[in-house]
């Protein structure tokens, strides 16, 4: 469904990424940090006490000044921040050219990771990827220095030069070195405090832990990203930082800073660290698998697409919802016609009528529509909550001669109003601002039912939809109420997958099971009805497929055979059904998923709106293109009714073969909303 | 793409060896002759003790005078995982029955419209390749060792016969750091300060292991059990006396030897797990879009497309979840 225009890949949402990143990375960098000035700057923290033996040669190295150190403390800093960052950022870089050139922006089968909407902004997967890796490897650094200095507190053992800086006076233990080898008093005479604390806290070499850190990080993530390709180029990187080092650790035992042990220590150490990191912090550097189905698979798309607008509350509403209602789909006969009705969703119904009636006008494109709605029986805005008004508003005529004239009345004003263009969608443009606006304020139920029922990989412009009137799904699917046209609303636009199920149902129970078979079926001979009109516009239009007869069967073929419907009781319609009318239509049935998918595939090609009309803004009309097979579920929209979910059509339009899938889809659909209805 | 059942088109994989390959391989090889050959890279100058015991072992004489010269040495280590991958390539691939799961592994690259780089020779080369790029970068790593460290052979002080009288020497824990008190032949000396990873000892357990792993991941031999584990653990063997022997020779400490074999071993491994994948085909590109397309079809295909808000919140579920960073 998607025009090729749309973009192949849309930003995800996320509500919890900014603030998990300011409220718990940040504090947690932050926090390591500042402990690790405390334990690395200040001498808050005194290194153990520990003895050590007259005139210990290992202790006695000649002490190497910290302005001749061949590599500062500060330069091994910079070195091992600075070259894995520029290293991963570089190699970000690469990699985020390389894919979107080869394989379309992120699209490919190795850009398993898409952008997020966070705030406001949009994160794109350079930028994700190189702050996460960076900011894994700024954490690790501080982690590894902090660890190198606690055990380096606690153990306190002896720097090589020790003996050198401390001067020990001798004299003042008292008794001879030969008598007690083993010095446990503090007999440092040296002038140099800091030198002499310095020398006592060495048996992790820092050096060695943050090179080793560095090298192993980077290595690792240059291991996880660079192909097989270039058999040598891995090995060299990789190479090139172990002797890095190597050699940043080997010169610290050069110097006499600390002993071979700490130094293979602070490796070991370092590489462990890193080695975690890696492994249990960014995932091998590779893209979190979770994230991995959503992207390649074309469907996804309109998941991105419904996401983009902001949308994040409803799915922090409902997931538990949804998720309790994972169960299998069942059929449909317990639920599906709930008694109670919900004040909020019929006070939207109207107000949704009422948007429909008031801006139809203003578009020259919607007369289409507006007309259409005027035909119907209801689309006054009537106040539903009064039962006597309902009643009224009960269009009497389900019988054939009533729709013919209702189908015949369409016709000609599709004809008159553009004779090019009679599909009834461009007339959606209009008429999506008001009711999304209007809706979306009051109703967040509506929207939540809505999202969930939505919801799913379903076909691109399933999406799109949600967006623009994310209060209107769920009235699709409120019980009948005897308005003829708000069940129309609801059936046709899934017209397929619902037939499907219905028939399905039917056909199930056999002509028997009468009443419940009538209330299942309850819909139908409305959908019939709407078919039959919504098949005028695209005989006209496009001369539609002569298989599309399948659709007028009943209620034109033969008027006695349609079924009519009492509206006395506004929960019960009674449904007569004349001999063999439904299942007469059942025959043709299987075709009819498919002949209605092709139906909206005609409307689908026709025109497009070439205008915007000015209630409408720019995104709307966009989505408004994108969304051409929604064409039949136009319709309701123009009658004020909810949200036709177009995402059954659609998915018609798109894959025939899954029709069986579909009905199941409806009639599962169906009893979820009964359940929800019941509760 | 695809020429034929197991043959491949690329135009890249010529320009690809020549440009990057060769050039990593040229630059290596050339540091190495730099550390080999070459005094660009001085060698750091090493304080010692006065009369340290255990740098005042016998000179055991020049290194050709060894038990192992370096030529033997060098000869050896270089042409037995070469001869062993060579046989076993040309074995496996003239053995029928291995000879089509190799080509299943691997397919044959069309190169242009003449050149067809088949199994055998592209895993020859990519092997061979490989060990040699290893068995560079081993020496540059030795080397780099060395001359950072300056580490003093156990015969030091026999060689440098130094001019105790000119230092300040009168006590066993005086520290000498000035290197300029050594009297004997300069070029002894300068060997003399490198010692700290044993080149013997990295080189030759770095291509035995090697050998080693090629041995275990391609030969698969039903009939002979014992001539697999006899092979491997002989060239273990004698990589592992090699370095032993230097230290039997006092021409280097036990640190050294050891360090050496550390060195040796993860270079060989690295290479042998992380570039040529346990000397396995490269199955690697075409298996991968394959199993994405497995994973998204699901989606589309699912016959219980019926539950599109289940699988919606799932995935923005686990996607809101996962997203975070």
């Amino acid at each position: 469904m998607l025009t090729p225009k749309e973009k192949n890949k849309t930003p995800k949402d996320s509500m919890t990424l900014l603030p998990c990143f300011y409220f718990v990375e940040l504090p947690i960098v932050a926090s390591s940090i500042v402990s690790l000035y405390f334990l690395e700057l200040t001498d808050l923290f005194k290194p153990a006490k520990v003895g050590f033996q007259c005139y210990d040669r290992a202790l006695s190295m000649p002490y190497v000044e910290t302005s001749e150190e061949l590599i500062p403390l500060l330069m091994l800093l910079s070195l091992a921040f600075a070259a894995p960052a520029a290293s991963i950022m570089v190699g970000e870089g690469v990699l985020y050219c390389l894919q979107s050139r080869l394989w379309g922006r992120g699209g490919g089968p190795g850009g398993t990771e898409g952008s997020i909407n966070a705030g406001g902004c949009s994160f794109n997967a350079f930028l994700r990827r190189t702050v996460r890796f960076v900011g894994v490897h700024v954490f690790g650094l501080c982690a590894t220095a902090l660890v190198t200095d606690v055990i380096q507190l606690a153990t306190g053992y002896h720097a090589p030069f020790f003996l050198t800086v401390c001067k020990p006076n001798y004299t003042l233990l008292g008794t001879s070195c030969e008598a007690n080898p083993y010095i446990t008093q503090d007999i440092c005479s040296g002038p140099d405090a800091h030198a002499i604390l310095s020398a006592r806290k060495t048996f992790p070499s820092q050096h060695a832990t943050l090179s080793a850190f560095a090298a192993v990080y980077v290595s690792m993530y240059f291991n996880a990203i660079i192909s097989d390709c270039t058999k040598l180029l891995k090995p060299i990187l990789v190479f090139a930082f172990a002797i890095a080092a190597g050699v940043c650790g080997l010169t610290q035992i050069t110097q006499y800073r600390s002993h071979a042990v700490d130094v293979y220590a602070g490796f070991l150490i370092g590489a462990g660290i890193a080695a975690y990191l890696a492994c249990h912090a960014v995932g091998h550097f590779q893209a979190p698998p979770a994230e991995r189905p959503v992207a390649p698979a074309p469907a996804p798309d309109a998941l991105r697409a419904l996401t983009q607008r902001g949308h994040d509350s409803v799915y922090q509403q409902h997931k538990a919802v949804s998720t309790d209602e994972l169960g299998p789909p069942g059929r449909l006969e317990g639920a599906p016609r709930p008694t109670a009705r919900d004040k909020g969703a019929l006070g939207s119904l109207k107000r949704a009528s009422v948007d429909a009636d008031l801006l139809a006008p203003r578009s020259p494109l919607g007369k289409d529509m507006v007309t259409f709605s005027h035909t119907l029986p209801r689309v006054s805005a009537p106040s539903l909550d009064d039962p006597a008004r309902r009643h009224m508003t009960v269009p009497a005529p389900l019988d054939a001669s009533r729709s013919r004239q209702l189908v015949s009345e369409w016709k000609q004003k599709a004809l008159d109003g553009r004779p090019d263009a009679p599909q009834p969608s461009p007339g959606r443009g209009p008429t999506e601002p008001m009711t999304e606006e209007d809706e979306e304020e009051d109703e967040e139920d509506e929207e939540a039912e809505e999202a969930e029922a939505e919801g799913g990989p379903a076909p691109p412009s399933l999406y799109p939809t949600v967006q623009a009137r994310p209060g209107l799904g769920p009235r699709v699917l409120l019980p009948p109420l005897g308005h003829i046209p708000e069940e129309v609303a609801g059936l046709s636009p899934k017209s397929s997958a619902a037939v499907r199920a219905k028939w399905l149902l039917l056909a199930d129970k056999g002509g028997a099971a009468v009443p419940a078979a009538a209330r299942a079926a309850g819909g139908t001979p409305r959908l019939l009805q709407v078919i039959a009109m919504s098949k005028a516009p695209g005989d006209t239009a496009s001369s539609s497929s002569a298989s599309s007869d399948s659709y007028r069967s009943p209620s034109e073929r033969d008027s006695a055979s349609i079924v009519t419907v009492d509206a006395h009781a506004p929960h019960h319609p009674v449904v007569h059904l004349s001999a063999g009318a439904p299942w007469e239509w059942r025959a043709a049935e299987p075709d009819s998923a498919f002949e209605l998918g092709e139906l909206a595939r005609t409307f689908r090609g026709g025109p497009r709106p070439r205008g915007l009309s000015p209630g409408s803004s720019l995104s709307d009309l966009e989505q408004d293109e994108l969304r051409g097979p929604g064409a039949v579920a136009t319709v309701n929209l123009a009658t004020g009714e909810g949200l036709p979910p177009p995402g059954a059509a659609e998915r018609k339009a798109g894959g025939g073969p899954g029709s069986e899938g579909e009905a199941e889809a409806e009639a599962y659909f169906r009893k979820m909303q009964a359940r929800r209805f019941n509760d | 793409m695809a020429v034929g059942n197991n043959t491949r088109r690329s135009y890249s994989i010529i320009p690809c060896f020549i440009f990057v390959e060769l050039v990593i391989m040229a630059g290596t090889v050339l540091l190495a002759y730099y550390f080999e050959c070459t005094d660009t890279f001085q060698v750091h100058i090493q304080g010692f003790f006065c009369q340290d015991a255990d740098l005042m072992k016998p000179y055991p004489g020049t290194e050709e005078e060894s038990f192992i010269t370096p030529l033997v040495l060098y000869c050896v280590l270089a042409a037995t995982p070469t001869a062993i991958i060579f046989i076993g390539e040309i074995s496996m691939y003239f053995i029928k029955s291995t000879r089509e799961s190799l080509i299943a592994q691997e397919k044959t690259i069309l190169t242009g419209e003449c050149c067809y780089l088949n199994p055998l020779l592209r895993r020859i080369i990519r092997f061979i390749g490989v060990f040699a790029f290893g068995l560079f970068a081993t020496d540059i790593f030795v080397n780099a060792g060395q001359v950072v460290t300056g580490h003093l052979t156990p015969y030091f002080l026999t060689v440098c016969k130094p001019n105790y009288t000119s230092a300040d020497c009168r006590a066993h824990h005086e520290f000498i750091n000035n290197g300029n008190i050594c009297t004997g032949d300069l070029e002894v000396i300068e060997k003399a300060r490198r010692s700290f990873p044993s080149k013997h000892a990295a080189l030759s357990i770095y291509s035995a292991l090697y050998a080693t792993m090629y041995i275990t991941s391609t030969i698969r031999t039903k009939s002979s059990r014992l001539a697999k584990p006899v092979l491997c653990l002989g060239t273990l063997c004698t990589a592992f006396l090699t370095g032993l022997n230097r230290v039997s020779e006092y021409r280097n400490h036990c640190s050294d030897v050891i360090a050496g074999f550390i060195l040796g071993t993860a270079v060989a491994l690295f290479l042998g797990m992380c570039v040529v994948h346990n000397f396995k085909g490269t199955q690697g590109s075409p298996s991968k879009p394959k199993t994405e397309d497995a994973r998204g079809m699901p989606l589309m295909a699912f016959p219980r497309i019926e539950s599109p808000l289940e699988t919606l919140s799932a995935q923005n579920h686990s996607a809101s979840m996962t997203e975070v960073t």
